[in-house]
């Protein structure tokens, strides 16, 4: 190797060695360095260790101190730590290990609460969050919140915040906020009822009570009026009007002095309006000492209301009474107008429509007003309005002619024109035979004269009428005087007032003997039943009853009279009781007859009972001697058999055939006189049934058929008359058919007051001449064994019982039709 | 009259005589009564009272009671409904059925007599073979009536 290259490697090594020499000092120094450094960092550290921990704690007094509540909560809303503000705000005692700020968030408000804490996690930090809560004193609380979150490592652990309470902030504002409101909405408004609707509303939200009722105060009648109601419509039916003694609203608008009731239950005054509330608060709007309205809210819960909302409620009481005070006056001059306007409208109809003509003239004596009945009155053909202006003396001239005396006329009108007094009813009589009323009336305004009221009326009917009263009363007076019934008037104490002519004739005393005396002491036979029946008389008269009677009387000779009275209470205009009028009928000779006819009837039954029982035994005496008779004939056929020869006994069948005629004829005559007696017409009978029973012991030959062509009706009548009457009817029917084919027909029809039956036969028939004939007693037609003539008149007697008729037709040698009817 | 256990008998067996009190006082009448019974072969006796007094008479008796009376309505001083009423008024006497035997069908006369209380209320035929043949009804009757002595 070149030396050359040698000592340069060599000198560079050198330079090489020196400078690492020279680094590894530099190192050396750094590191040194680098040490006492670290060293001071050391020291350092733990001084700011120290000087931190010394901050923190100066800090946490910092806090502890600060006028504004703090807190410190961990992510749930535990309270990790609070100053002494917070806990003042939030009612906690010293200790709080449990409590949780969350839960303590008023409930309405806890999902707004949640919300905003993710927002705040988000962001870090929240600013002027408002919120509700409700504090351990159980107060409503609103909190604006300035709050941080506290992170460790990044990660959010805890949140602190500044928490004030501006409960009364918010108050204000919000009482600001209504007042303003308040004023706003009825500023301007004029109407009443719009005024109170807007109070009642804003103050019903502002009290959070869903009741407010707004009443006007009526001071001349006591009487508080509702007008505007929260959330109701009012009108003539459902609005509540209470008087001054009545509810707490009535002592109110008496005393106006506003009042909290914190129990209605307790007050005395509290009335139920729509429902039943525990708090109230009424306040009175005044101005001055008068109350003009009153505010009344309630709240079902007792004790809700604060004086905070006493103080409230007078406040915009006091804001809002100017405004009420004329819009009441508003409303009242609005309610005088209109009536004004209608009492105008009345009184021009009442003019229009005036039964009398009416004429209006100003100071100058020109017609300003004349209504249509004046035209009419004075044949004025032209519309009222038209007489406007005229001179009324110029229309006087016109109309005179019209006056039976004209010149009278005239002079009258301007005597009253100089005199200008009032003049009432002064007739005046026209040339048409009319009457007519005038009338006149000064018109004075602050003792000046305006103008002349002029009036007419047509009194001609009210005239006539006046005078046929009149005659009509004179008429009476006639009657009265003239009539043949005696009146008497009397006073109360039935004292005799007047009498007519015909009364003293009747009772044989002179005017003067009656006069004054008691009517009921003076003619009436004192008798017991006469005693009786007046007090009766009078006590209906008393009631104001009229009653007629019969009386026993005296007359002034002492004869017994027998009167029939009429009385009747007579009243005063008054329409008072003022005695009373008698008219009276002498009926002595009527009366006697029917005492006379009631003593014949009397006898007449009494000899027809004996006429009766006479028939009776006078037939059974007649019959015992016959059935004597009949056995004796028997006995001696019968012991004589053999030796009596054809001839006695043809004779002696004579003898008993002779005899059964004469028990029938005995047997009928007692039945004709039974007829008539004990007769019972409200049997009830089922005709279907009585003809079956008179059949089946009816004698019917083979030949004959009986038809019964209707269903009969079920009547009402006496059964044992009735069946008798079908017997003898049917029984005669089939007696006199003289066919081989014989029929008898049974017949029903009806009408509304009678039933109707009708029996016919194919017999022989009666000539017509004996239609009547038949039904007298004893008339046979036909003599025959088996006849006695009694049968017809017994029917027709038992259909007359029966209040109806019967007749026949019949054609000889055809056949006869009974008719006959019974009443229903 | 059958029975269910079949045995038969005849009514004959039953019957018996009876003692009847007639108060008639129509002497025909009671010949009539008299000839009927004969002619019927009855031989009930018949004890004849002419009026009601009679009749009374012969009722205080007591021994001689007749089982019936047929009473005539018509009769002098006691008439047949007094008679009846004196009767039945008698605590012992009531029990004796009485018969009413009359030619009167007076509606009235028969609902006194039911008033009171009569057995019977047959009327006077006027034939003289329905009067037997009544007659005969009646004693047929009563003679298989069962009757309280008294």
């Amino acid at each position: 190797m070149d030396q050359n290259k040698i000592d340069i490697l060599q000198r560079a090594l050198n330079r090489e060695k020196q400078a690492r020499k020279a680094a590894e000092a530099i190192l050396e120094e750094k590191s040194r360095s680098l040490y006492e450094t670290n060293k001071k960092l050391e020291n350092l550290y733990s001084d700011l260790e120290s000087e931190y921990t010394k901050t923190d704690s100066q800090l946490q007094g910092v806090f502890e101190n600060i006028v504004d509540p703090y807190i410190i909560v961990n992510l749930v809303g535990d309270i990790l730590r609070m100053n002494n503000a917070a806990m003042r705000l939030l009612g906690i005692p010293e200790k709080y290990p449990d409590e949780n700020l969350a839960k303590m968030v008023h409930p309405e408000d806890v999902a707004y609460m949640v919300a905003s804490f993710e927002t705040f996690l988000k962001e870090g930090f929240i600013k002027d969050f408002e919120i509700r809560l409700i504090t351990k004193y159980n107060e409503i609380k609103i909190v604006h919140v300035n709050g941080s979150v506290i992170l460790d490592k990044g990660k959010p652990v805890a949140a602190q915040a500044i928490v004030r309470d501006i409960t009364e902030l918010k108050e204000k504002e919000l009482v600001v906020e209504l007042i303003n409101s308040i004023g706003q909405s009825v500023l301007g408004k004029l109407d009443i009822y719009d005024i109170a609707f807007e109070i009642t509303q804003k103050i019903a939200d502002y009290l959070g009570t869903n009741d407010c009722v707004f009443y006007l105060c009526h001071e001349e009648t006591e009487k508080v009026e509702q007008i505007a109601a929260y959330g109701k419509i009012l009108n003539n039916h459902n609005k509540l009007i209470f008087s001054y003694n009545q509810g707490i609203t009535g002592r109110v608008a008496k005393t106006g002095i506003g009042e909290l009731i914190a129990d209605t239950s307790l007050d005395k005054d509290y009335i139920v309006d729509d429902a039943t509330r525990l708090s109230e608060i009424t306040i009175p709007i005044k101005i001055g000492n008068k109350v003009i309205g009153v505010i009344d809210a309630e709240h079902k819960e007792r004790d809700y209301f604060s004086y905070k909302h006493l103080d409230m409620l007078n406040s915009i009481a006091s804001l809002v009474a100017m405004q009420v005070k004329s819009a009441i006056d508003l409303k009242e001059r609005t309610r005088v107008e209109s009536e004004l306007r209608a009492s105008e409208e009345r009184l021009h109809t009442l003019m229009l429509n005036l039964d009398k003509g009416v004429l209006m003239s100003d100071e100058f004596g020109k017609v300003v007003f004349v209504n249509p009945r004046f035209c009419e009155l004075f044949d004025i053909d032209v519309p009222p309005e038209t007489l406007q202006g005229l001179d009324c003396l110029k229309a006087a001239e016109n109309a005179k002619d019209q006056f039976e005396n004209p010149e009278s006329f005239i002079n009258g009108i301007k005597t009253t024109l100089k005199n200008r007094e009032l003049v009432i009813n002064e007739e005046m009589v026209m040339k048409n035979g009319k009457t007519f009323e005038g009338g006149y009336i000064p018109i004075y305004k602050n003792g000046i004269n305006k103008g002349d009221l002029w009036t007419y009326r047509d009194i001609t009917i009210i005239k006539k009428y006046h005078e046929s009263i009149e005659t009509q009363k004179e008429k009476y007076v006639r009657i009265i005087a003239n009539m043949n019934l005696g009146l008497l008037e009397f006073d109360n104490g039935n004292k005799i007032v007047m009498a007519n002519q015909s009364f003293l004739n009747m009772s044989g005393y002179s005017e003067a003997e009656l006069l004054g005396k008691n009517a009921i002491e003076l003619l009436p036979i004192p008798s017991k039943g006469n005693k009786e029946l007046l007090k009766k008389v009078i006590i209906q008269r008393d009631q104001g009853h009229a009653s007629t009677f019969e009386l026993e009387v005296k007359n002034k000779k002492g004869e017994k009279r027998f009167w029939l009275v009429s009385g009747a209470p007579n009243y005063n205009i008054n329409g008072e009781s003022d005695g009373g009028i008698g008219i009276h009928l002498d009926i002595t000779e009527i009366k006697n007859l029917q005492i006379q006819k009631e003593q014949l009837l009397t006898q007449l039954e009494k000899s027809n009972d004996e006429l009766q029982e006479y028939a009776h035994i006078v037939s059974h005496d007649l019959k015992s001697p016959l059935r004597s008779i009949y056995a004796l004939i028997e006995w001696l056929k019968a012991d004589n058999v053999g030796k009596l020869d054809e001839q006695s006994l043809i004779h002696f069948n004579l003898i008993e055939s002779t005899l059964e005629k004469m028990e029938a004829l005995i047997t009928d005559i007692l039945h004709y006189s039974e007829v008539g007696t004990e007769i019972d017409l409200k049997q009830e009978i089922d005709l279907n049934n009585l003809v079956d029973e008179v059949l089946s012991v009816l004698f019917k030959p083979e030949h004959i058929t009986i038809y019964i062509l209707n269903s009969l009706p079920t009547i009402f009548a006496d059964k044992i008359k009735i069946h008798q009457l079908f017997q003898n009817l049917l029984s005669n029917a089939v007696k006199f058919i003289d066919k081989p084919n014989g029929f008898v027909k049974i017949d029903f029809e009806e009408n509304k007051t009678h039933y109707q039956f009708s029996i016919k036969d194919n017999g022989c028939g009666i000539d017509e001449k004996y239609h009547q004939k038949i039904f007298e007693i004893f008339h046979a037609l036909q003599e025959r064994e088996d006849s006695t003539g009694i049968g017809l008149s017994i029917v027709k007697k038992i259909v007359e019982l029966h209040k109806g008729e019967i007749w026949l037709e019949s054609t000889p040698g055809e056949g006869t039709t009974f008719f006959f009817t019974i009443k229903k | 009259m059958i029975f269910n256990n079949g045995i038969s008998y005849t009514e004959e067996t039953m019957t018996k005589n009876l003692k009847v009190l007639l108060i008639e006082d129509d002497m025909i009448e009671v010949m009539k009564m008299n000839r009927t019974l004969k002619s019927l072969d009855l031989s009930h006796e018949i004890i004849e009272a002419s009026n009601g007094e009679e009749a009374l008479r012969i009722l205080e008796e007591k021994e001689h009671l007749p089982d019936i009376i047929l009473l005539d309505l018509n009769m002098p001083k006691i008439s047949g409904i007094e008679f009846l009423k004196i009767l039945k008024a008698d605590e012992h006497l009531k029990y004796i059925p009485t018969i009413i035997l009359t030619t009167s069908s007076n509606h009235k006369d028969l609902r006194t007599c039911y008033e009171i209380g009569i057995s019977g209320y047959v009327l006077k035929p006027l034939k003289y073979e329905d009067y037997v043949s009544r007659m005969a009804k009646v004693f047929d009757y009563w003679s298989i009536t069962e009757l309280i002595k008294a």
